[in-house]
């Protein structure tokens, strides 16, 4: 099957990103949300199951941000004692549409595309400059040691009696320490041996981006959203 | 020659370090753990000062550059080649074929299909070319390093910890690797804290110990007539002779059965192949057991379905009589702690002192108890040296006051001096009744420590005698010792 090029995907991704961001009503939120997220969660489910789950409970965070921020407007739920008013499911909903967007955005990329092809794309085809083109593709190698990495700090979490998936801000800091721990040494080192691999010898020669028949596909996809999004 | 070198100016951290190198000679560098054998390979590749805002003040000479210099540093991936000792903070593309060629893109090479499959075929992935990075095994990325440090023809070749993380099988391929190396013609750097594998390899050998100089023997007659100084190098860290096995430890008899397993079968998808088929094992207070065999063979698996993190599709698991098989939730006093391979894993807190008041045992008889961490408990867990990490992972499994500790891999990276450390940390524990259990593929652990002693091959466990487990280890290096 032919794929979308790294650099379709890319400039799909960023343009859904940057959409999701200027976008504030509901109705355009829930088009972006509605025509990714289904199909980066299909995607992505298998190899990211975990990252996906982690960000359904973020969404606790979310509602609770959203309840010290935007409680405001008409009453909608009393629950003992505290008034959950309509502006926290307003902010909730949008906010967490949004982010579903971009979530379903990212998937379609990360499941699609091979590193080594993105630092060519993004190189030659694109003309950037090589060394975004590298941390963009390595981040996406380094996405599945993450993951193990998250499976094993979840294990010994349980063990020492504590919970296996973050829910307080405290929780989330006891999580994010051993992975940057970890993953900012692994990143120091990665770019140590590329360096010693003529990394910064690398030249690209710009080739312009050429498209298939599959790549106008996911443009019409993107013109169609952005299109629909705006006149909304 | 580097007189100085450091990643801070008010600190130095190798000190007169002097030594050269020719096509077809191997130097061995050894030294004990923060020695400064790291720092001297990033000196002497000019990555300490270019790259890592240290300084270095000397010379040095890899075929005509000088990688010191800002001018002459980019030139250095032409000349040298460099293996990692982890291959995760080494390979960045997300296959075999993908790598290897990363290397060659960089330096401008066209045309080179043919190079990249002889490469691959040259460390035995042909048939791996296109197998996403993570699905190989440790043995298998460290041979993908090599070929892609090797493949753009460098005239020198740098070896960080080549053994680490590898199993006898593994190691014994590495050493033919450096080997077929200096035949060709190239020299060889090879920076090893176990250097009785590389011993008769070497025509130079360098012994750090604290960022100086200390041995330098250069020529192999020198080598040869110099071994009674280099077997003497223990007290320096180094494994430089092969271990004797002490008298075999037995226990008298069975005072109590603390960890009993039977008919164990475990997958981890019910459309896979079993991982662990008919497990069956039994410890008694006092014992420790250690279980070898090749990477990938299952040993971890095993470690974490008694420690209770999967179950079982079979067969069960008891601690003191008590089966433990359908227990899922984790409890404070657990009967059993697995300690994993990477410290870092084990940290929940910020602060040492957070980490030592969790587990049923008083913060205050732990620190009468564990000197060492007196003037560490302010500290970040992640800040302390890989040997602090590993010491602190080892005090909260304590903490936990289990009856069994399971260990996985935990000699990895330990130096000799280390090592004797841990040695005595284990009989100190199981001197109070309670069972451990190592996962390993470090044959020192069984020479040192080991009552019980199992082989896990194809997912299968069988109990041998302490000198069969040794055979089973030593026996692909055996070849390298001739």
């Amino acid at each position: 099957m032919i794929k979308p090029k790294p650099t379709t995907l890319f400039i799909y991704g960023l343009v859904i990103t940057i959409l999701a961001f200027i976008s504030r009503r509901f109705e355009q939120l829930l088009i972006l949300a509605l025509v990714n997220t289904p199909v980066g969660v299909v995607l992505g489910f298998r190899r990211y199951s975990v990252i996906i789950a982690l960000f359904f409970i973020g969404l606790i965070g979310l509602f609770v941000n959203a309840l010290m921020f935007s409680n405001v407007g008409n009453p909608v739920l009393e629950f003992y004692g505290l008034v959950i008013r309509e502006g926290v499911f307003t902010a909730f909903v949008n906010v967490m549409l949004r982010l579903l967007s971009i979530l379903g955005a990212t998937l379609i990329f990360i499941t699609q595309v091979n590193a080594r092809d993105l630092i060519k794309s993004l190189e030659c085809e694109l003309g950037l400059p090589k060394t975004i083109a590298f941390a963009t593709a390595v981040g996406l190698r380094m996405l599945n040691i993450l993951e193990r990495d998250l499976r094993e700090i979840q294990l010994v979490r349980v063990e020492r009696g504590f919970r296996k998936y973050p829910i307080t801000p405290s929780d989330i800091g006891s999580f994010l320490r051993p992975l940057l721990s970890l993953g900012l040494e692994r990143a120091l080192w990665v770019g140590i041996a590329a360096e010693l691999r003529g990394f910064s010898q690398r030249s690209s020669r710009r080739v312009g981006i050429k498209i298939t028949y599959v790549d106008i596909c996911v443009y019409t996809l993107l013109i169609t959203q952005v299109i629909t999004v705006l006149m909304i | 020659m580097i007189r100085r070198a450091g990643y801070r100016l008010d600190k130095t951290v190798i000190n007169d370090i002097k030594f050269s190198l020719s096509g077809g000679e191997l130097l061995l560098v050894v030294g004990p753990s923060g020695s400064g054998k790291t720092t001297l390979l990033l000196a002497m590749t000019g990555v300490l000062n270019n790259l890592l805002n240290g300084f270095v003040e000397g010379y040095v000479d890899l075929s005509g550059i000088n990688p010191l210099t800002p001018e002459d540093f980019p030139k250095v991936p032409k000349v040298v080649g460099v293996v990692l000792q982890d291959p995760e903070k080494q390979l960045s593309m997300p296959t075999p074929i993908d790598e290897v060629a990363f290397t060659l893109e960089n330096l401008g090479f066209k045309g080179f299909e043919e190079l990249l499959l002889s490469t691959l075929g040259r460390v035995g992935l042909l048939n791996k070319a296109t197998t996403p990075t993570e699905y190989l095994s440790g043995g298998e990325k460290k041979r993908l390093c090599i070929a892609a440090s090797i493949i753009h023809n460098p005239k020198l070749v740098i070896f960080d910890e080549p053994t680490a993380n590898l199993d006898p099988w593994g190691v014994s391929e590495v050493i033919k690797y450096i080997n077929d190396l200096k035949v060709e013609g190239r020299a060889v750097i090879v920076i090893e804290h176990k250097a009785r594998y590389f011993t008769k390899l070497a025509d130079k050998f360098l012994l750090i110990n604290n960022g100086r100089q200390v041995v330098y023997l250069e020529g192999r007659d020198s080598l040869n007539n110099s071994l009674d100084i280099i077997e003497s190098l223990e007290s320096y860290g180094v494994d430089t002779c092969k271990p004797k096995l002490k008298s075999v430890l037995k226990r008298s008899s069975c005072r109590e059965v603390v960890l009993e397993v039977e008919g164990l079968w475990f997958r981890y998808l019910p459309n896979k192949d079993y991982v662990l088929r008919g497990i069956n094992l039994r410890l008694c207070s006092g014992d420790v057991g250690v279980i070898v065999g090749r990477n990938g063979v299952g040993k971890t698996t095993l470690l974490k379905v008694i420690a209770g993190f999967y179950k079982p599709e079979k067969g069960f698991i008891k601690f003191l009589s008590n089966d433990f098989t359908k227990v899922r939730k984790s409890i404070k006093g657990r009967e059993v702690f697995y300690v994993p391979q990477e410290p870092d894993y084990m940290f929940i807190h910020s602060k040492v002192l957070d980490e030592l008041r969790v587990g049923t045992i008083p913060l205050e008889e732990v620190l009468s108890s564990e000197l060492w961490v007196k003037d560490l408990l302010n500290e970040s867990p992640y800040r302390l040296s890989h040997g602090q990490r590993r010491w602190l992972a080892y005090t909260i499994a304590k903490l936990y006051n289990p009856k069994v500790i399971l260990f996985d891999e935990p000699t990895a990276g330990l130096d000799l001096l280390l090592l004797k450390q841990y040695l005595s940390w284990v009989r100190e524990v199981v001197s109070q009744g309670k069972v451990v259990l190592i996962a390993t593929h470090d044959v020192r652990l069984l020479y040192e420590l080991a009552t019980r002693v199992f082989i896990m091959e194809d997912g299968c466990l069988r109990e041998v005698g302490v000198e069969e487990a040794i055979e089973y280890l030593e026996g692909p290096l055996r070849w390298s010792n001739d």
